[in-house]
């Protein structure tokens, strides 16, 4: 600043030194009005380029100089006839006057200048502030624009009980003086602080540090920084509103969940216990007179029924399993073969009217997962096929390898899925189809996508098939490479 | 009876279809809201046992038509997180309810109190309901205990008379605000109050009571088997 008010002096002398010579080339040439002219121009030029201030500096030095320089007699001051006197009086008043005009017009120029791009800033401001919708957004959004406007740098501090919080960085300040003592501590090269505090319609939220390039020396720029501060307040404020308002809706959201999920396990489970219990209340009731095929029937539904209940259970351990995570010590290296015959042979035990046809041939190939895991997943989806597509003829069960993965496809050649029904059916609960006794809890699919993702896999329905009705779930792991099956073996 | 069960569980039909059978009862399924109705209108029921958690209706939207169409008595079977549905269904006309999982021998006596209710319906006017201990005189508007007369302020006869002509069944605590206070919208507060002064007055330990039995969230069942007389 200093330097370049200095520069512009300089300058402007530089300006008044070259009019002087040039006057006195033309007084020598014996041109005088042309000499007070380009003295007077030397003069408006320097008005014009600084002001009031230099302009009247300007216009005395040059009715100095004029005077003891060019007007007769020369290099004397003093005026000897009226013809000598009307032209320096006329140089004096055209020089201060134009001088004066020129000046202020180029003051209030200069003014309206500033004046519109401190406003142009607070638009700017303004304007990035709108476009932050997270409380980091809103340091960020006006750090893009500093330095400016003398401001070097801002930081928030929001209040957090007795903490402060910086949203920018995500720091938690626990001294509650700390924002002010690192000045004490010195770092003054960044610049002076200015503290103001952030508020809004609740009140406090904190407060805001600027640094500045000097200390703001006229209330102008205090003013500014004032105005900063209430558009960041507000859009703190705003911030702190969605993302509360974001929390809510979640919260809700969440619990709108945690009911579906809870009528729906309490539903499942309770349905077994509903028939276990009738049928042996009806097995021990004295008044009900029961033949002995129903008898046998109400004992094998019991039966049944336990198996049910073991199921969900397991189901269920198995969805908290995944939630929880699979730790990589679980997984080892298996032949997905050798698993997907295990999970047929499984799934041919529960579904004695199973029909299955295969390609899987006794070579192994080699995957990264947990054998269990992988066998009930690959269990699930048989299961699954079975349920909606067994009817309809024999399962297709193929293992396909490429470069990298091994793919196994099951594949039914039942109705297929409906279209709108096919985003959901790997999702927690879905059930397909009317016929909820069919259903099971919903959580077939969902386990073995959460078992095949553990293990870096991916699990994908097509439905309908080339022939017009089926569906195939296919799931694909990556393959092991050579050193890893040399390492384990 | 002819009963028709509403269940969209087979196996909770197929275990209730040979028990009710044995008892002598024509047994009708249905396995969704579609086919109840169509149950409902074709053929002659007595009661209707209804699961409120079907995959195609709301439940309590089968209840005007079973009542209204068929005339039948009505057991809503619910599984405990329908509460609300349940307490619904009580108050459009459902005639009692039963807890999944239920014990066999709670919902065959629950089949008999709809039994037994049925069969005095069609007979003549009701003046009193007798039981082993009690008598309960509607007209005199008198109550005798094992011999004693008991005093009933009018609220608390009201109250009574109503749990006593459903006598063996659930009734909500609504229906009860409705006879005591002639509005559904008295502070619970009121009823629980006077349930308590009729359990001084009837009960042999009113702080475990036996006679009028509290039924969580729905209302209040008189564990008793009245018999009517004209």
């Amino acid at each position: 600043m200093l330097s370049q008010t200095l520069l512009r002096a300089a300058l402007d002398c530089l300006i008044f030194l070259f009019a002087m010579g040039s006057t006195y080339l033309a007084q020598q040439a014996d041109r005088p009005i042309t000499a007070v002219l380009i003295f007077l121009t030397g003069v408006i030029i320097i008005a014009f380029r600084s002001g009031l201030a230099s302009a009247m500096v300007a216009a005395i030095a040059a009715s100095i100089v004029y005077n003891f320089f060019l007007s007769e007699p020369t290099y004397k001051f003093g005026i000897t006839s009226a013809d000598e006197a009307v032209p320096l009086l006329a140089f004096n008043i055209a020089a201060v006057l134009a001088g004066a005009l020129v000046g202020r017009l180029k003051d209030s120029a200069l003014k309206a200048y500033n004046a519109q791009s401190e406003t142009a800033f607070l638009l700017t401001v303004s304007d990035r502030l709108q476009s932050a919708v997270k409380l980091d957004d809103v340091e960020n959004a006006i750090r893009g624009i500093i330095p400016r406007q003398g401001v070097e740098t801002v930081e928030i501090f929001l209040a957090s009980g007795k903490a402060y919080v910086r949203p920018g960085t995500g720091e938690v300040e626990f001294d509650p003086l700390k924002p002010f003592l690192d000045e004490a501590e010195g770092n003054r090269e960044v610049g002076k602080p200015v503290f103001i505090e952030l508020t809004g319609a609740r009140g406090t939220l904190g407060l805001v540090k600027f640094r500045l390039a000097e200390m703001p020396s006229d209330r102008g720029l205090m003013q500014n920084l004032k105005s900063i501060a209430a558009l960041l307040g507000l859009a703190v404020e705003r911030c702190l509103l969605l993302e509360e308002a974001a929390e809510a809706k979640a919260a809700a959201r969440n619990e709108k969940l945690k009911d579906a999920l809870l009528s729906s396990v309490s539903h499942d489970l309770r349905t077994p216990v509903t028939v276990i219990q009738a049928a042996a209340g009806a097995l021990r009731s004295g008044q009900v007179s029961l033949g002995e095929d129903d008898r046998q029937r109400f004992l094998g539904s019991i039966l049944e029924q336990c198996a049910k209940l073991d199921r969900y259970t397991s189901e269920l351990l198995d969805v908290g399993q995944i939630q929880s995570g699979i730790a990589e010590d679980q997984f080892e290296i298996v032949d997905f073969n050798e698993i997907a015959r295990l999970a047929m042979r499984h799934a041919k035990a529960v579904h004695a009217s199973l029909k299955l046809d295969h390609n899987l041939s006794s070579e192994a190939v080699f995957v990264r997962a947990n054998g269990t895991m992988l066998e009930q997943a690959i269990y699930n989806v048989i299961d699954n096929a079975q349920k909606f597509g067994g009817e309809n003829g024999p399962l297709r069960i193929e293992l396909d390898r490429t470069e990298n993965s091994a793919v196994l496809s099951i594949t039914d050649s039942g109705p297929g899925i409906f279209e709108h029904e096919r985003p959901h059916v790997f999702t927690r609960f879905f059930k397909g189809g009317k016929d909820s006794s069919k259903s099971g809890m919903g959580l077939g699919l969902f386990i073995a996508k959460g078992f095949v993702e553990a293990f870096s896999g991916s699990i994908g329905m097509e439905s309908p098939l080339e022939t017009g009705n089926g569906a195939r779930v296919t799931i694909e792991l990556p393959l092991v490479q050579s050193p890893d099956v040399a390492a384990a073996a | 009876m002819n009963i028709l069960i509403v269940d969209d569980e087979p196996s909770i039909i197929d275990t209730l279809r040979p028990v009710l059978a044995s008892l002598g009862h024509e047994v009708i399924e249905a396995g969704n809201g579609a086919q109840a109705l169509q149950a409902v209108e074709t053929a002659a029921l007595d009661l209707v046992l209804l699961d409120l958690g079907l995959p195609d209706t709301d439940g309590c939207d089968l209840i005007a038509p079973i009542k209204d169409l068929a005339k039948a008595s009505l057991i809503v079977i619910s599984a405990r997180h329908l509460e609300k549905d349940k307490v619904r269904a009580l108050d459009i006309g459902a005639d009692d309810y039963v807890d999944k999982p239920f014990g066999l021998e709670e919902l065959l006596a629950r089949i008999r109190v709809v039994e037994r209710r049925r069969a005095e319906i069609s007979g003549a006017q009701v003046n009193r309901y007798v039981s082993q201990d009690l008598v309960v005189d509607l007209a005199k508007r008198t109550v005798t205990l094992m011999d004693e007369p008991i005093h009933l302020s009018p609220k608390e006869f009201a109250l009574f008379e109503l749990l006593v002509r459903h006598s063996g069944q659930v009734v909500t605590q609504r229906q009860l605000m409705i006879a005591g206070w002639s509005s559904p919208a008295v502070d619970g507060q009121y009823l629980r109050s006077y349930v308590s002064m009729l359990r001084e007055k009837l009960e042999a330990d009113p702080s475990d009571p036996e006679l009028i039995l509290t039924e969580p969230g729905v209302g209040y069942r008189l564990a008793l088997t009245m018999e009517p007389q004209t």
